[in-house]
């Protein structure tokens, strides 16, 4: 840009210096030159170190406007400064250091050239270590978010791989384990401690499959391909599958089970599932749950009778990360705020005496 | 005795299912890739077959896709001429348009993993029925 700029105004310098005219006209087309070779996109596209040879025009421009103003270096050392920016910002330590002879010739031919002072030639010692300490710095910066740029790449296709791996492939093994667990049931003859075994196995099999749920229904909110599959349920339906949730103990259920209301019953089950698994783990018995209508929504309310939630977290609650104490990643409440969001409801935490009560707000239909 | 062909690679669940579905009078034919599966439907003319999304290398849904582009003369087996094999995929959750494209490519059920050999054989029956 700097360089168009140039151009231009030796331009419009050219009807107030006639005596410079061929000069100016030189400048002009040679700055305008450069100008448009940095705007064109086709260098970029040459491999690294052969585009790095457009430097050397662009320090014969600076060397011959020198020349054509006489020997005044003033106005030509700010570009050195400039074209070592842009060597910065493409190449790496070498063209830099190879650069740096190449600039001071530049600098210094037209000034031997037009016999320029000894103070004026010293300026080279300024100014060449200057502008190439500046394409090193500039050259370094670019190099290390380079870097961190392919880091974070790096990490993002490695979370991919992990996430895709938790919440798919897992889904096979757990079937055949899940099958074996029911063939094994299904024989005479187990006795009561074993089939105990088998259906403790069989809960955290699906424990484990929830888990990956978990993971698949934030990956598909991420990237936005969460469709809940919606018809009408009743809250019993709902409830059901609760109770034989590992650690739930004395589920008490009151209010209105026979209310129905528009949902993803997969979803919404995952929701109350956390909420319900939460309030077992980290609340105590009696874990109850409720089902109110108010107004045009139906709520949906898991109340424990533990401690309570620690006031210096309550805020953070729903948020990644932060839904569970220590030993747990901290998705199962977010995942319930996203899923019950997505079907234009609501949840919130209020605290009660004792324990915590979960509110989940929903639409009672989605007309 | 009805005819199912299972597609699915991985060998401990192709196992499994075979069991149950034995255990419960049915004849299982198991496969584990797209080939094999579109040749076991073409030799055993089978009334049901259980395509897995996943399979290796083609996945089940051009298989479907193989199954339900043919002559329709040419398809029947067991069940009334002319409708091919049912079929029920078993989904991974690969994908949930992947189970989307299914159905609407002729699939007549999905079942997502994992699921519990009781509503496998549920399922399996209520097709069959």
């Amino acid at each position: 840009m700097l360089f168009g700029l140039s151009g231009v105004l030796a331009l419009l310098a050219l009807p107030s210096e006639p005596g410079h005219r061929t000069a100016l006209l030189w400048i002009a087309g040679l700055d305008l030159g450069v100008a448009a070779v940095a705007v064109l996109p086709w260098w970029q596209r040459w491999p690294r170190p052969r585009a790095a040879v457009l430097g050397v025009p662009a320090f014969a421009v600076l060397g011959l406007s020198t020349w054509a103003f006489g020997g005044f270096a003033a106005g030509t050392g700010p570009f050195y400064v400039l074209v070592f920016v842009w060597l910065g910002l493409h190449f790496g330590t070498t063209v830099i250091y190879a650069y740096a002879p190449v600039s001071a010739l530049a600098y210094l031919a037209p000034l031997v050239a037009t016999g320029a002072d000894a103070q004026l030639l010293s300026s080279t010692i300024v100014l060449v270590p200057v502008a190439t300490a500046v394409g090193l710095v500039i050259g370094r910066r670019v190099r290390r978010l380079e870097e961190a740029r392919a880091q974070i790449a790096e990490d993002e296709q490695w979370r991919r791989a992990l996430m895709s791996s938790l919440a798919h492939d897992v889904r096979t093994p757990l079937t055949v384990l899940h099958g074996g667990i029911e063939l094994i049931d299904a024989i005479d003859g187990v006795d009561g401690q074993h089939r105990e075994m088998l259906s403790s196995m069989s809960r955290q099999v699906a424990r484990l499959a929830r888990m990956s749920d978990t993971l698949l229904d934030v990956e598909r909110v991420s990237s936005g391909a969460l469709r809940l599959r919606l018809r009408e349920v009743a809250v019993a339906e709902l409830v059901d599958p609760l109770r034989d949730l590992p650690g739930v103990g004395e589920l008490r259920t009151d209010g209105d089970d026979s209310l129905t209301l528009t949902a993803d019953p997969d979803r919404l089950e995952q929701v109350l599932t956390n909420l319900v698994t939460n309030a077992a783990r980290h609340g105590r018995p009696p874990v109850e749950l409720s089902a109110r209508v108010e107004g045009d929504e139906v709520v949906l309310a898991v109340r424990d009778h533990g401690p309570g939630v620690p006031p210096d977290r309550r805020g953070k609650l729903f948020e990644r990360f932060h839904g569970t104490a220590g030993g747990s990643v901290g998705l199962g409440l977010w995942s319930s705020r996203l899923l019950v969001e997505a079907h234009g409801g609501s949840i919130a935490h209020r605290p009660a005496e004792p324990g915590s009560v979960f509110e989940v707000r929903l639409p009672r239909s989605r007309a | 005795m009805t005819r199912i062909v299972l597609a699915e690679d991985d060998l401990d669940l192709r196992t499994l299912v075979t069991r149950a579905l034995g255990a419960r009078g049915h004849e299982v034919v198991a496969v584990g890739d797209a080939a094999e599966a579109l040749e076991a439907c073409r030799v055993h003319r089978p009334a049901l077959l259980l395509l897995d999304v996943g399979l290796p290398g083609r996945s089940g849904l051009e298989v479907l896709a193989d199954l339900r582009g043919q002559d329709p003369g040419e398809r029947g087996g067991e069940q009334s001429a002319g409708n091919g094999p049912r079929v029920l995929l078993l989904s991974g959750h690969t994908a949930d348009g992947d189970v989307d494209r299914g159905l609407a490519g002729g699939a007549d059920g999905y079942l997502p993993k994992p699921f519990s050999l009781r509503d496998l054989v549920e399922r399996v029956e209520s097709l069959l029925a």
